[in-house]
C-alpha cells in the first residue's frame, strides 16, 4: 500500500463549515466597524462647521435689526424684521441658507432659526432685546433637530 | 479507482474555484473601494470649505478692525472705485501710520485702502494699503478735506498682502437717506451718511490656487458679476458658484473650481 492514511488528506485539506462561519463572523463585524466609523466621523465635522455657519448667520441678523434700530427703520434691509413697538414683541422664524441668505419659499435651506425681539413697555424703559436660536437640520420636527446654537444680544435703545 | 491520483487533486484549487474565489474578492474590493473614494471625496470638500471658512474670516477680521477706527466727519473722505471686476475702497481711520519715504515721522491718521490686484506669479491677491496723513493744508501730505480735489494716492510700497486666496472683491454701502437706510452700489463722497458696509468676496484654498494656472484666474473672477441696485450680490454669486462647479469651465480642473466660495458680510460702522 503506498498510501498509508487515505482518509487524512480529504480531513485536513478543507474547512469545517463552523470555521467558515466564524472566519465569516470576524469579517464581517471588522468591515461593519470599518464602514460605520465613517458617517460618524462626517458628522462631527458636519455638526462643527453647522455651529460656525449659524452663529455667523445669527450675527447677520443680529447686525441687520441694530441697523434697522439705529436708523428708526419700518424694516430692516436684509432680513426685513420689524423693530417692535413699546411693549411690543416681533417674532422670528427663518429658513437660512448655508451662505447666510434667506432661503427662497422653494427651498429648504441648512438652518432655522427662531427666536423674537423685544421691546420694553414705555413705562418700563430699557434696552431692546434680541433672543435666537438656531437649529439644523431646517426641516426637522420639533425635537428632532440634531444641533441647535443660541444667540442673546441686547440694544440700547 | 487509482488511488495515487487524489493526493494530487485534493492539494489544490481548481481553476474554478479559483476564479471564483477571485471574481469574489474583486467584487467585495471594487465595493469598498468606491466607499473609500466616495469618503475621500467628502473629506476633501469639507477640508476645503474649512479653508476657504478661514480665508474669508481672516480678511473681513482685518477690514472689520479698520473699519471700527474709521473716521466719521462730513469732510473726512471715502473713495469707491468701481474698476470692471474688482473694487477698491479707501477710507480715513484713526490708526497710526507712517508717511513714504522722505515723510517726516509717524502720524495719527491713516487712510486705509482695499483693493484686488493681478498679480503674474499667483494670479488675483487681496492687498491692504496704509499711509499715514496729516490735517494741514502746506504739507506734502496733508488730507485734501475738500472734496473736490483729487484722492491722495496710495503708493505701491504702502501695500501688504493680505491674501493670495481672495479673487474677487465686491462693495456695497448702507447709506443713510431721508427715509431709512438703503443699499447702494455707488459710495457717498463722504462718510457722514455711510451706515455700512458690506463686502462680498470670492475664495479659492491653496489645493485649488496650484491647480489652476495663475493667468486663468481672471477666466474665474470674470463669472461673478458687479454688484447690480436691488440685486443680493451673495445670492447671484453662490448661483454662479454652483453653477461653475457642476458644469465646469473649459480647460480647468473640475474639483479646483468645485473650491470656490463666495462669502459675504455686513460692517456697521460705530
Amino acid at each position: 500500500m503506498e498510501y498509508p492514511h487515505p482518509i487524512t488528506p480529504t480531513r485536513t485539506l478543507g474547512f469545517t463549515l463552523v470555521e467558515v462561519v466564524v472566519a465569516l463572523g470576524i469579517f464581517v463585524f471588522a468591515v461593519t466597524v470599518l464602514i460605520g466609523a465613517i458617517p460618524m466621523g462626517m458628522k462631527q465635522v458636519q455638526a462643527a462647521s453647522n455651529e460656525s455657519l449659524s452663529i455667523t448667520s445669527m450675527e447677520s441678523i443680529r447686525d441687520d435689526l441694530a441697523l434697522a434700530l439705529a436708523s428708526k427703520m419700518a424694516t430692516s434691509l436684509r432680513y426685513g424684521l420689524t423693530p417692535p413697538g413699546a411693549g411690543e414683541t416681533t417674532p422670528v422664524d427663518f429658513k437660512i441658507m448655508e451662505n447666510g441668505e434667506l432661503a427662497a419659499a422653494n427651498e429648504t435651506g441648512v438652518f432655522r432659526v427662531m427666536g423674537s425681539v423685544r421691546r420694553p413697555p414705555a413705562a418700563t424703559p430699557g434696552p431692546v432685546q434680541l433672543h435666537l436660536r438656531a437649529t439644523w437640520p431646517a426641516n426637522a420636527p420639533a425635537g428632532r433637530e440634531t444641533g441647535a446654537i443660541e444667540l442673546v444680544a441686547a440694544f440700547q435703545p | 479507482m487509482n488511488p495515487s491520483s487524489h493526493p494530487t487533486r485534493l492539494a489544490g484549487f481548481t481553476l474554478i474555484e479559483l476564479i471564483v474565489s477571485m471574481a469574489v474578492l474583486t467584487i467585495m474590493l471594487t465595493m469598498i473601494l468606491q466607499i473609500t473614494n466616495s469618503t475621500r471625496n467628502a473629506v476633501k470638500l469639507t477640508e476645503s470649505k474649512s479653508n476657504n471658512d478661514a480665508i474669508a474670516r481672516r480678511a473681513f477680521d482685518r477690514i472689520s478692525r479698520d473699519l471700527a477706527q474709521i473716521i466719521i466727519r462730513d469732510d473726512a473722505r471715502i473713495e469707491f472705485k468701481s474698476n470692471p471686476g474688482n473694487d477698491q475702497i479707501s477710507f480715513l481711520t484713526r490708526t497710526k501710520g507712517f508717511t513714504a519715504s522722505g515723510g517726516a515721522g509717524d502720524r495719527d491718521v491713516s487712510l486705509v485702502s482695499y483693493s484686488i490686484l493681478y498679480d503674474p506669479t499667483v494670479g488675483e491677491k487681496l492687498l491692504r494699503g496704509t499711509s499715514g496723513k496729516l490735517f494741514a493744508f502746506d504739507s506734502a501730505d496733508a488730507l485734501k478735506l475738500n472734496a473736490s480735489l483729487p484722492f491722495p494716492a496710495i503708493s505701491p510700497d504702502n501695500l501688504q498682502l493680505l491674501s493670495n486666496n481672495v479673487i474677487r472683491l465686491e462693495v456695497e454701502y448702507l447709506i443713510q437717506g431721508g427715509s431709512g437706510v438703503t443699499q447702494e452700489i455707488t459710495a457717498p463722497a463722504t462718510s457722514q451718511n455711510l451706515r455700512g458696509l458690506v463686502i462680498t468676496l470670492v475664495t479659492l484654498d491653496d489645493w485649488a490656487r496650484r491647480a489652476i494656472k495663475p493667468y486663468r484666474m481672471e477666466s474665474i473672477a470674470v463669472n461673478f458679476t458687479d454688484a447690480a441696485l436691488g440685486k443680493r450680490t451673495l445670492k447671484t454669486w453662490s448661483l454662479k458658484r454652483d453653477e461653475l462647479a457642476k458644469s465646469g469651465i473649459a480647460g480647468l480642473p473640475k474639483d479646483a473650481l468645485q473650491s470656490i466660495r463666495c462669502y459675504q458680510r455686513t460692517f456697521l460702522i460705530p
